[in-house]
């Protein structure tokens, strides 16, 4: 039984849900009102996950915490196939993980702006958040242009997405929300495009099904 | 803004890819390419003729673009509407269609002009010569900007505001450097060499083009702080 500590607008949460619809595992809802509440900052939340952010899943008793730390459980202990998170060979776990960093890089940068102009966290530099978030996206649609060039669709250098895509996907494209256009990045928009094509994606608010 | 009376490239070709909706800027005009599963190329305003709404953000059904908004659909070709899922037995009104460029391909790019325009995109220099189209990079700059900073590259000419030509030595078959300005504050700089480097040396070409234009980048100064500097 998986049980997600979650809350429709975040963006964290969101790959959480996106990795479960696409692995096709059942879950419960555990609803923490990040805004205007903050309950993932109230003593029930910090008891389950002293770091007080979204998500954390319970699964048969063991709490998993930190958004990419929760797909790499997922994947691991959900995904018969093992392609979501591949761990036979090195050099592509490795490329895995260089990804999942750069999506943990995310959150002070284009989530940051999204939430500054989204839920009104106006104590954000948002300036310095957009400037953050086009340093990264330029590297990523760098990096995605001449995957694609040598014929992968994908972050890593394999035939089918894996959670590097899934724990990308959602800051980079929900960027837009904070005032990042993605326009003039347009390897990363025919990524999205990807994505959002592969069998059982689901949306969240702020992003539109292909 | 000048330049609406002539062509100018926009994307690689083949980055038009199948059911996408490639979205580009040309002179602050907001501008969608797609291609029609049977081929044929569009490019429209990015503007809904319902409510404005951005077909970037539409979907692309094959013959048609949907509107994201209230699903009205746009035909290939013509840009007309072809139904109003509100009134799906009412005829679309005639003014309900989508403003379309005229477009070309050419020497792997999608070619756009905006106004009226004599001829066909043409690149003498790579007349007779293979060609290989590199990656484009977008700077934060205006086109003479970006043009003062290749002129100031040894081995490149710059021809006219948008156009330069990297005269490469020895046995090297020239590079054209196209300049396309998005707005008077951005400018993406494309580029096509006349080679037919394939595997690894193809590879290495790209690579080295990629990093040049990551270098050129800081060197891109506006032309107040050109001035500023040459007077001092
Ligand atoms: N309330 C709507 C506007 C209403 C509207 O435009 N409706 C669409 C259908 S959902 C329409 O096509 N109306 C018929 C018409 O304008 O002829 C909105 O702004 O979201
Ligand atoms: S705005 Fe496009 S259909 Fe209404």
């Amino acid at each position: 039984m998986i049980e997600l500590y979650d809350y429709e607008l975040s963006s964290d949460a969101y790959k959480a849900r996106l990795l479960l619809a696409l692995l096709g595992v059942a879950w419960t809802q555990r609803y923490v009102e990040y805004y205007p509440r903050r309950q993932h900052r109230a003593p029930e939340f910090l008891a389950l996950s002293p770091r007080g952010e979204l998500p954390v899943i319970v699964d048969d008793g063991t709490i998993v915490d930190d958004a990419q730390n929760v797909l790499v459980h997922l994947a691991s202990r959900h995904d018969p196939t093992g392609r979501w998170y591949p761990q036979n060979d090195a050099g592509l776990t490795s490329q895995v993980s260089t990804w999942l960093a750069f999506a943990a890089a995310l959150t002070p940068t284009a989530s940051a702006a999204r939430l500054h102009d989204g839920l009104l966290y106006h104590h954000i530099d948002v300036d310095e958040a957009r400037r953050g978030a086009h340093e990264q996206l330029a590297v990523l649609d760098e990096h995605l242009w001449f995957n694609e060039d040598a014929g992968w669709s994908w972050l890593c250098t394999v035939d089918q997405p894996t959670i590097a895509d899934i724990a990308c996907f959602p800051d980079v494209i929900l960027a837009e929300e904070g005032g990042i256009e993605l326009r003039t990045y347009p390897a990363i928009r025919r990524w999205t495009d990807r994505v959002k094509a592969i069998p059982g994606f689901i949306a969240m608010p702020g992003i539109f099904p292909a | 803004m000048h330049g609406t009376s002539r062509w100018f490239p926009v994307i690689r070709s083949e980055e038009i890819v199948p059911r996408h909706i490639a979205f580009v800027q040309l002179l602050d005009e907001e501008i969608v390419l797609w291609r029609a599963d049977d081929g044929a190329l569009n490019a429209w305003e990015n503007r809904c003729p319902h409510r404005g709404i951005r077909l970037s953000i539409g979907t692309h059904a094959g013959s048609e673009i949907v509107c994201r908004y209230h699903g009205w659909r746009f035909a290939s070709g013509s840009g007309s509407c072809t139904l109003i899922p509100a009134h799906p037995s009412q005829v679309p009104p005639k003014a309900a269609r989508v403003r379309s460029y005229q477009i070309r391909e050419r020497y792997g790019f999608a070619w756009i002009a905006l106004g009226d325009v004599e001829g066909e995109p043409s690149l003498p220099e790579l007349d007779g010569l293979p060609h290989l189209t590199l990656r484009s990079m977008t700077f934060a700059a205006a086109a003479a900007d970006v043009a003062a900073t290749l002129a100031s590259e040894p081995g490149i000419v710059v021809h006219d505001p948008y156009r330069a030509v990297w005269e490469r030595m020895g046995d090297a078959a020239p590079m054209l450097l196209l300049l396309q300005p998005e707005s008077s504050a951005m400018t993406t700089l494309h580029a096509v060499a006349g080679n037919d480097l394939t595997g690894a040396g193809r590879l290495a070409f790209l690579r080295a083009h990629n990093a040049w234009c990551k270098e050129i980048r800081p060197r891109i100064v506006s032309e107040e702080s050109r001035s500023a500097q040459a007077s001092r």
